[in-house]
């Protein structure tokens, strides 16, 4: 078994195809789309910029630190640019510079519309939300005074923030959303396909003929196939993650261990979906198997938002694979989530070994009988 | 001599179609056995199930005295095959083609290496060693797919249509290999479209039909099957006083002589069907004092057998 796990892997190096579809045409794509398209990220472009005109002076001490504090806050994160204006200014916006402008009177925020619907609505929520959480704070001063000091060292002291941002810090592009579905394209195109094809050329070759007259059982053959692929798919996910991350300078985990599991996540899915095309080979061997089920896959990721993250069609994108993995992927990336992502691992595994016991049968019942 | 291949009773069905129908024959050890039948005969069903390529209904199949059902490992390290098709890797170099190949039989390191060098220099490739299949002519072709079935050195090797659509360099140089195997002990199952190989090469030969053995035997023994004398004319000189019904009489007293007349000066002699050696005939007439002038022999091939047996030709 060790010569035909040995074989298949050479075979695979050896092509220059293999080595052009798998690696660097999925590398290029993180590049392109993720370069091209970054422009057109659609939320950016509904949203725009925001910029926005405040006054604190005709506020309470506490509610002008507060309120000042908070925009600097939203500058420094970048959801927004903000200049300080004197009263008289305010009434008087200008809408063509600014998008909307703030006012603290007393303890209330006023909030002067600018010409674009969507950015209103978007400074309201921003503020709204700062509104309800002071309101919390408001709530436990009145009810219960004391709390307000354990709500203080859970924010870390003076100065620290109830938000934890988990990574947010990070300055997430399109490149880190098509490095994660670029590499989960390769899962499903590399090792489905290629595994696809791994009888197919046995028998486009003839070398099915020797393999079958060999003393190796047809199940060791299966095996052999699976594992010598292997490989091949750690050198295709290997190849996209650190390309895309050294040359491109995307972003997956922040920390060693989140991105282990991440690799973790996308080998033991890109496992699956390579037995799975070894299998389906196995059964239909005389059929260009990858070309057939490549509709299929392309079709799946393009509901799954691999393509684009606009698509999301209600009631088939969340059931399918790709999706599943690239949030995954994304719950790991972003938030460092890591439920499911053991999840797609402990069922790409089940799927795995049940495609192994499935072969071996298959592999054992192969022979033409009578 | 001891019987290597034994297939007994064979049967085996697609379906409804039976393609092969109780078919016995065995395979001595040592001998290049042909194997003959046209297309859709049976004969490359009764190879892939020898090669346990394909499973059987009834009957048995033993090699060596092994069962093919009950040690089907044992009889495939035994087995070397040598396919019809092309069956190589064209990534791999002809060196790495062989070595695969052999390392399925259990050769490893040092032993791989020798095994896959010394098949390449039997079929001349040594020096292309390293050249992918590809680039390769389709003559170096059928050689490396030749050295790809004997680097594990087989006991029975099964050799279908080797030299189909070589040139008759590479023709030649393959037959020379398959009489070398012999002479190194292999048993050589052969299948060919070329009457011709198969005439020069085999020590037996077996005709399938319809799934069914038609005849086997040596190529004489088969032309003896379909007709039982040939006649052989020859031109002479005979003096006026000659006594041709006494010289007759004398040469039907001879033991493969059947009959014969002398008219002017020719003699036409019925001879039995496997009688190649005319000498004592030829040495009765110089002692009568007559010389030959001409001979023609009007003798059965394999073909007209195989036509003759199966109402078909080859192709």
């Amino acid at each position: 078994m060790l010569s035909i796990i040995m074989n298949e892997a050479r075979s695979f190096i050896r092509n220059g195809s293999n080595l052009f579809f798998t690696i660097f045409f999925p590398c290029a794509c993180v590049f392109f789309l993720g370069t091209f398209l970054e422009s057109v990220e659609s939320s950016d472009k509904a949203v725009g910029e925001l910029k926005l005109a405040y006054c604190a002076d005709g506020g309470e001490a506490y509610a002008a630190a507060a309120l000042e504090g908070y925009i600097s806050s939203l500058e420094d994160e970048g959801v927004l640019t903000a200049e300080k204006l004197s009263a008289d200014e305010i009434s008087g916006f200008d809408t063509e510079v600014y998008s909307a402008a703030v006012e603290l009177d007393g303890w209330d925020i006023l909030i002067h519309g600018g010409r674009d619907k969507i950015k209103n609505r978007t400074v309201k929520a921003v503020f709204d939300s700062y509104n309800w959480n002071a309101a919390a704070y408001v709530s436990v001063a009145m009810e219960n005074p004391g709390a307000l000091a354990d709500i203080r060292m859970t924010a870390g002291g003076e100065g620290g923030s109830l938000v934890l941002h988990k990574d947010l810090g990070t300055n997430r592009s399109m490149m880190d959303y098509y490095a994660v579905t670029m590499t989960v394209m390769i899962l499903f195109m590399g090792s489905c396909i290629g595994g696809a094809g791994v009888y197919e050329s046995e028998h486009a070759n003839a070398t099915i003929i020797r393999l079958d007259a060999s003393p190796v059982s047809r199940a060791a053959v299966f095996f052999g196939k699976i594992i010598g692929s292997m490989p091949m798919v750690l050198v295709q996910i290997l190849s996209v993650m650190l390309a895309s991350t050294l040359l491109f300078g995307a972003h997956y985990c922040s920390g060693f261990s989140g991105n282990l599991l991440l690799a973790a996540m996308f080998i033991s899915a890109s496992l699956a979906a390579l037995s799975l095309g070894v299998f389906l080979n196995l059964l239909f061997p005389h059929i260009p198997t990858g070309f057939v089920i490549m509709p299929a896959l392309w079709l799946a990721m393009f509901f799954s938002g691999t393509f684009a993250m606009d698509i999301h069609v209600p009631g088939l994108t969340e059931y399918l694979p790709m999706y599943v993995i690239q949030r995954a992927a994304f719950d790991l990336t972003v938030f460092g989530k890591t439920q499911r992502a053991f999840r797609v691992i402990a069922v790409s595994l089940a799927v795995f070994a049940a495609v192994l016991v499935m072969g071996r049968i298959k592999a054992g019942a192969g022979r033409k009988k009578s | 001599m001891k019987e290597f291949l034994t297939v007994k009773n064979l049967v085996k069905n697609y379906g409804d179609f039976c393609a092969v129908d109780n078919l016995s024959f065995s395979v001595y050890e040592g001998e290049i056995f042909g194997l003959l039948g046209p297309n859709g005969a049976g004969k490359s069903t009764t190879m892939n199930v020898i090669n346990s390529l394909s499973d059987f209904g009834k009957g048995s199949v033993t090699v060596d005295g092994a069962d093919l059902v009950k040690s089907r490992g044992q009889i495939k390290r035994m087995i070397g095959m040598v396919p019809q098709e092309i069956a190589l890797y064209p990534f791999l170099s002809a060196v790495e083609n062989v070595r695969f190949f052999a390392s399925l039989y259990g050769l490893k390191g040092r032993e791989l290496n020798d095994a896959a060098n010394e098949a390449l220099k039997f079929v001349g490739l040594s020096d292309r060693a390293k050249m992918k299949p590809k680039r390769m002519s389709g003559g170096m072709q059928r050689r490396l797919n030749i050295a790809c079935g004997i680097a594990h050195n087989p006991r029975l090797i099964i050799m279908d249509e080797p030299t189909v659509g070589v040139d008759a360099q590479s023709r030649e140089h393959i037959l020379n290999s398959v009489r070398t195997l012999r002479e190194r002990g292999a048993t050589v199952i052969y299948t060919s479209h070329y009457m011709n190989e198969v005439e020069e090469l085999c020590d037996r030969i077996a005709i399938i039909d319809h799934g069914q053995l038609v005849a086997c035997g040596t190529e004489a023994e088969l032309i003896a099957l379909v007709s039982e004398s040939k006649s052989i004319k020859i031109q002479t000189q005979a003096p006026a006083d000659f006594d041709s019904e006494g010289f007759i009489a004398e040469l039907t007293k001879l033991p493969d002589v059947r009959s014969g007349r002398m008219n002017d000066n020719e003699i036409a002699l019925e001879v039995g069907s496997i009688c190649r050696d005319y000498t004592f005939i030829l040495e009765r007439m110089q002692k009568r004092g007559l010389p030959v002038a001409g001979f023609s022999s009007q003798s059965m091939n394999l073909e007209d057998v195989f036509i003759a047996m199966t109402g078909r030709e080859l192709r």
